[in-house]
Parts: structure tokens; C-alpha cells; sequence
């Protein structure tokens, strides 16, 4: 059809359309939709360039020829392959650093549950999670008996707020509930990674 | 023998001696072939990336590739199919990378109202001009590509195969497939 209104069919074939228009009125319809929609574009602004960027058109490509630089979008596939080999070395450092930990995680866990991971002051932060229970606190809310099993990622969690600042203790009695919740969330996440492993 | 037939080539035969003399060292010659094509191309361009600034930086890139391409060209088919699929290329491979920035500049872009006497008019104008930009740039790459090079470059689709390198049915149904698309996004300023 759209041929047809382009007046590109071979004679015969445009007989045929033609003939066939004259008794069918959806294809009537058909044309009438094709034809609204070329006389639509051709009300489409034309826009022609001053005549400075005519007169400029071959020195500006014989300078870009000079200065070797192709085009703009030259430095971008380099950039891509840059950041890609980048990005490559960081998953590869991500992944070596995960799998360490991972590791650590599973050979300890069979003996003594996560409390390698606290040396010091494991048992505290594990008091901490479980002891106050009976308290109501936000963290008893949050965190039941099996939980437990997760507590080595709460630690890092934990190191990313403020560990630091005043103790373990300290840092998770400053987690609000929202903290807690992205931990708990956190913690979960763990749980899968082990599962898998 | 019509005078349009002739005229073209005519025409080809000094695009292959420009092209010969350029592959024999004479620099100056490239710059005849950039005179001959640099308004087809840039319209060309503008079309596909529907962004003034984007489009006259664009189209003299399109003949920069080209130029370092040159010395490769073998002339299996003509030059004006090669420079356009160089054009083509580019522009796809532009608006595809920088699709978001593209819709972005539609809507930020500022083009001049026309100084008619009629704001109203030229209000209108103004967002027709953008509904169109917008419903070609939503167009399929391919399907852009073919209703633009015979829409606006208005090439036979025996042309337009050769340049994308498709059967000239496969052509059709996507120009078919464009228009049905455009008719569909303007179905607003369609009355």
C-alpha cells in the first residue's frame, strides 16, 4: 500500500491495487491513514546549517584528519576497553578477596561457629544480639534464635557503620531500626552464599 | 536514454576518477568528493540523529572515516553506497550509545520559532517538529534507517539493500513497518 501511494508499483500491479481500492473500504481506509501520515511529515521544519558551517565542512575534516583523531567517538570504545580490562581486575581482586573469606567461613564454621571472627570480643557482640531478648529491644525484634548462624556478616556489616567508634557494643546499640533492618537483610544474603557453597 | 540516467552516470564516473586520483596520492581530490556528498550526507546524519549540534560534528566524521577507509575501498559497489553506510553506521552506532542523551536533547533542545506572524503557529509547529523527532528516534535502527534513506533521501530500495546489505523484500517490510509505527506515535496530529 505504502508503495502504492509512492506511485513506486510497476504498472500492472498498481492496476490491480487500484482496482481493488475501488471495492474495498478498509484498504481505502488503509490508504487514507498512509496518506495522512506522509502529508503530516511533510509539514516537518527543514533545517539547513548557516553558510559558515559549509564554508568551515572541509577544513574542519581535514583537521580532524590531521589531528589523527578519527572521530569523537574513537576515544570511546578505548575508554570502554580501558574500563573494561579495569573493571575485570576488580572483579577478579572482588572475587579473590569473596572466595577467601568464604573459605575461612566454612572451615571455621565446622568447628567453632563464627567466633573466630570476633576474637576478641566475640562472645560479647554474640551476648549482645541474643542476650537482650527479654528486653524487647529493637535488635531481640529483629533477631531471633536462628539467627545465629549469621552473625559473621553482622560483624562486617557492623564495620561498616561505625565499629571503630566506640567498640562492637557501642556500634551496634548506634544502628537505628532501619540499620538493623539493612543488616538483617545483609545477614540473609549470607546465609544464601553459604548454602551454595 | 532519460537525462536523469545519464546525468548519474555521468556522475559516477567522476566519483570513481576523483576516487582513483586520490588513491594515487592526490589529496585535493578527496576534497571534490567531500564537496559532492557533504550535503547529503549531513542531511543524512540530521535525520538519523535528529540533533543539529550532534549532526554537524557527526557528518564530518562520517568522511573522516571514510577518508582513512578510502585506500580499502575496493569498488565493488559504488562510492556513494559505501559513504553512506559509513554515515549509517556511525549514526546507529551513536544513537545507540547515546540513546538517553539523545531523548534528553529533544526535550531541552531549543530550536528557533519561526518567525511567522502567528505564535500560535509556530507553537505548533514546534511540537510537531518534536513529536516527530521523537517518533523516528523510536523507530527500530533498522527500520529508521531504511524510512529515512527513502524517505528523506528518497533512494529506490534497490539502493537501499545494497547500502544495508539486505534483500530489497526485507527493504519493504521495513519501511511498511516504519511508516505503520509513525502513523502510530503522530496518530495525535493525524486528524
Amino acid at each position: 500500500m505504502v508503495d502504492y501511494y509512492e506511485n513506486s508499483l510497476p504498472p500492472e500491479e498498481r492496476k490491480l491495487v487500484q482496482s481493488h481500492l475501488e471495492i474495498c473500504p478498509d484498504c481505502q481506509k488503509e490508504l487514507q491513514k498512509i496518506r495522512s501520515t506522509f502529508e503530516l511529515l511533510e509539514n516537518e521544519s527543514a533545517y539547513e546549517p548557516d553558510e559558515a558551517y559549509w564554508i568551515n565542512f572541509i577544513p574542519g575534516v581535514r583537521l580532524k584528519i590531521e589531528k589523527g583523531q578519527g572521530t569523537t567517538l574513537v576515544p570511546i570504545p578505548r575508554l570502554k576497553i580501558a574500563g573494561g580490562i579495569v573493571s575485570l581486575a576488580l572483579v577478579l581482586l572482588l572475587g579473590i578477596f569473596l572466595f577467601k573469606e568464604d573459605q575461612r567461613v566454612m572451615f571455621k564454621s565446622s568447628q567453632e561457629p563464627y567466633s573466630y571472627l570476633l576474637p576478641a570480643e566475640g562472645e560479647k557482640i554474640d551476648q549482645l544480639f541474643y542476650a537482650e531478648a527479654d528486653n524487647e529491644s529493637s535488635i531481640s525484634k529483629l533477631f531471633s534464635e536462628t539467627d545465629r548462624d549469621k552473625l559473621a556478616l553482622a560483624e562486617t556489616e557492623l564495620e561498616k557503620y561505625s565499629w571503630d567508634k566506640g567498640g562492637k557494643e557501642e556500634a551496634l546499640k548506634e544502628l537505628d531500626l532501619k540499620q538493623l533492618e539493612n543488616l538483617k537483610k545483609a545477614l540473609e544474603k549470607t546465609k544464601f552464599k553459604k548454602e551454595i557453597l | 536514454m532519460s537525462n536523469k540516467i545519464e546525468n548519474q552516470k555521468m556522475n559516477e564516473e567522476i566519483v570513481r576518477e576523483l576516487v582513483r586520483r586520490f588513491k594515487h596520492g592526490e589529496e585535493k581530490a578527496y576534497n571534490e568528493l567531500v564537496n559532492l556528498y557533504k550535503q547529503r550526507i549531513f542531511n543524512l546524519v540530521l535525520k538519523m540523529v535528529r540533533n543539529r549540534e550532534d549532526a554537524m560534528d557527526l557528518a564530518q566524521e562520517a568522511f573522516v572515516k571514510a577518508y582513512h577507509s578510502l585506500k580499502d575501498f575496493r569498488g565493488e559497489a559504488s562510492f556513494s553506497t559505501w559513504l553512506y553506510r559509513i554515515a549509517v553506521n556511525l549514526c546507529l552506532n551513536f544513537t545507540q550509545r547515546d540513546k538517553f542523551r539523545s531523548f534528553i536533547l529533544l526535550e531541552e533542545m531549543t530550536q528557533p520559532l519561526l518567525s511567522s506572524d502567528s505564535p500560535l503557529k509556530d507553537l505548533e509547529q514546534k511540537e510537531l517538529d518534536k513529536a516527530i523527532d521523537q517518533a523516528v528516534l523510536n523507530l527500530p535502527g533498522k527500520q529508521r534507517t531504511v524510512f529515512i534513506l527513502r524517505h528523506y533521501q528518497e533512494l529506490p530500495h534497490s539502493e537501499i539493500a545494497k547500502i544495508l546489505d539486505k534483500s530489497e523484500g526485507t527493504i519493504k517490510a521495513n519501511y511498511f513497518q516504519a511508516v505503520k509505527k509513525l502513523r502510530k506515535s503522530l496518530a495525535g496530529f493525524i486528524e
